[in-house]
């Protein structure tokens, strides 16, 4: 850093530019965090509510849920998207990333359509009684659609990284296909299925639109801010809205703290 | 051993066109030729790692077409030697063991007796990242031979290896061949490699394989005008055959006449090549004692300093390089502007196949 203090007028200039988000991010967490840490118990009031309590907890174990189907369902793609070179591969790549470009209403609504219960999807679920429609799996397959470029890119690219040879070498010493994918691979992509996983979480815990739609309860704490923001007006949703960003500031630091840890294996050089 | 049928495949901008080889039990065949030739693509398409479209590999007599990678007892090392940069060398040695169901205590004993073979024993429990380049190869080999294998791939081993550790690790693989019967297939970049460890050299261009024979055959005796371009000879001329006179026949190039053994028919035009080392220069042409030996006169245009060797390029009508050796002249070296005449025996002028 000691040498690096110079001053350049051009990183200067791109410094004064780039601060304009971080402001906005800084007074827009002040204007959250002022007024309810100066009413500390009017805060633990809110915080103590079964209501509030719950929705949170809806909120954390569905886009747990819905990350533990994105890992298990899409590993698999990801890997095929990163070491195949089929004509088919560049429209399913697209297709991977529809979510991504769509209004989360319209997200909303295709997999209400598809999962309500007289849905293509849905009426084969509920004849087996799992139900969607304003269930936890609704909030769970919401989730899930809107989350999955996340997840799929950010593996997909871990994958990518892994020099074929690596697993071309270990086919050749006698392992499967499977086997190579499993042992060398994988664990070779750990900072990207966590990474992966992360921002998919992240972005499920923060959806609405195309949860409401399917799902308005349970209630997950976007709906429930929401409600409240409507009809208690802002003290009440300012106060679910805090703990919120508290409960999300210490994920983050945990999963910070367990990809340094991951990143930190032996095998990577400082 | 193994037998290459009109094997052909494309992949991307690289493809293997008509490829027909067979390699014998214990045989050292060194596959040369430019970068992006298709030489690495061959390796892998002989692992079972990518499928030809037309032709077939016969391993041990048997189709190997239907045989994936991991049954085919074939260890390839490449360039990058690969290690798995998330195991320690003896987890690295171990890797295709385990996979053998053999006993925990036997890989144990195994890996250390591989260990002590290639001379790592202190690389035990180090990571890749942590080795020089030398110890990887030396731990890939150990890696590639711990599944003894009928057959190595090796894809330039030696290519990113200083050149002490290089002609170090080429004792060390010569010695592992001779003590277990490996066939091996090695593709290199380097003239001194395929002197050094090959049986037979094979010269692929172009994704076909256009020469195969000892290194000396590739190098000092291309048959096509691409593998004269490869090997590096100096002098590639086309002509006319003009005249023959018994088992000499008289070239018309660019109006000098070139004489050479050949009984190429009057009339046919051929393309020759000479090496720039069996080119001489002399000051005058009086100095010419053998009538019989072909010359070119020109001014030298430019002064190219080697290792061990200078290239001298003589322009006229003909331009002719010559290679002489830094120190074998008594005599100092031409200067850009005097007049020199190229000497060469018929016999070093080499008839090369097709056209250009």
């Amino acid at each position: 850093m000691a040498d690096n203090t110079r001053y350049d007028p051009c990183l200067t200039a791109f410094w004064l530019s780039g601060s304009m988000v971080i402001v906005i991010t800084v007074l827009a967490l002040l204007s959250i965090a002022v007024p309810e840490l100066s009413d500390l118990s009017h805060l633990a009031s809110v915080a103590t509510e079964s209501g509030v309590i719950e929705a949170i907890l809806i909120t954390m174990a569905a886009a747990l849920v819905a990350v533990l189907f994105l890992v298990i369902f899409c590993t698999p793609l990801a890997y095929v998207l990163a070491r195949t070179t089929s004509r088919w591969k560049g429209i399913v790549e697209n297709l991977v990333d529809i979510p991504l470009v769509l209004p989360h209403t319209v997200a909303g609504l295709m997999v209400y359509l598809l999962f309500m219960s007289r849905g293509p999807l849905g009426a084969p679920f509920k004849s087996v009684g799992i139900v969607f429609e304003d269930a936890f799996f609704g909030i769970v397959v919401a989730m899930m659609f809107v989350s999955s470029p996340y997840y799929i890119n950010a593996v997909r690219e871990g994958f990518e990284k892994v020099p074929v040879h690596l697993e071309n070498v270990a086919r050749t010493l006698g392992a499967t296909r499977f086997y190579a994918f499993r042992s060398i691979t994988l664990p070779l992509s750990t900072r990207h299925l966590l990474s992966g996983s992360f921002l998919a979480w992240g972005r499920a815990v923060g959806e609405f639109a195309a949860v409401v739609m399917i799902a308005y309860f349970p209630m997950v704490v976007s709906t429930l801010i929401y409600q409240r923001f409507t009809t208690g007006g802002l003290a009440e949703s300012r106060s679910v809205a805090f703990i919120m960003i508290i409960i999300c500031i210490v994920v983050f630091i945990g999963f910070r703290w367990i990809t340094r840890a991951a990143g930190g294996q032996k095998h990577d050089r400082a | 051993m193994i037998v290459l049928e009109h094997l052909s495949l494309v992949l991307g901008e690289f493809s293997l066109h008509d490829v027909d080889l067979h390699i014998s039990k214990g045989e050292y065949l060194v596959i040369v030729g430019p970068s992006g030739a298709g030489k690495t693509v061959l390796l892998e398409t002989i692992a079972g790692l990518r499928f030809p479209y037309r032709g077939r590999i016969l391993i041990g007599g048997t189709d190997a077409s239907s045989i994936p990678p991991e049954d085919r007892r074939i260890a390839i090392v490449y360039q990058d030697y690969s290690l798995f940069p998330h195991m320690t060398a003896s987890d690295n040695i171990a890797f295709g063991l385990k996979l053998r169901r053999i006993a925990e205590p036997e890989i144990r004993q195994r890996v250390r007796s591989l260990l002590t073979e290639f001379n790592i024993v202190h690389l035990i429990d180090h990571y890749p990242s942590s080795m020089s380049g030398g110890e990887q190869q030396r731990v890939a080999l150990a890696r590639a031979l711990a599944v003894k294998p009928d057959i190595l791939l090796l894809d330039e081993p030696f290519a990113a290896l200083d050149p002490r550790t290089r002609e170090e690790c080429m004792r060390m693989i010569l010695a592992v061949k001779k003590s277990q019967d490996l066939t091996i297939i090695q593709v290199s970049h380097s003239r001194e490699e395929a002197y050094g460890v090959s049986d037979r050299v094979a010269l692929i261009i172009d994704g076909c394989v256009v020469q195969t024979g000892s290194a000396d055959d590739i190098f000092r005796n291309p048959r096509s005008p691409a593998a004269a371009h490869y090997a590096g000879i100096d002098n590639i001329f086309r002509g006319t055959v003009i005249r023959c006179e018994g088992t000499f026949s008289v070239l018309d190039v660019d109006g000098h006449q070139i004489t050479l053994e050949s009984n190429a028919p009057v009339g046919s035009s051929v393309t020759i090549g000479i090496a720039g080392d069996l080119v001489s220069l002399v000051e005058e042409p009086r100095v010419i004692v053998d009538t019989a030996l072909n010359a070119v006169s020109g001014t030298v245009t430019d002064i190219l300093p080697m290792e061990h060797s200078v290239k001298i390029r003589i322009g006229g009508v003909l331009p002719v390089t010559a290679v002489v050796e830094r120190n074998a002249g008594l005599t100092p070296l031409p200067a850009p502007g005097e007049q020199r005449v190229a000497l060469f025996r018929p016999r070093d002028v080499h008839l090369l196949e097709g056209g250009e």
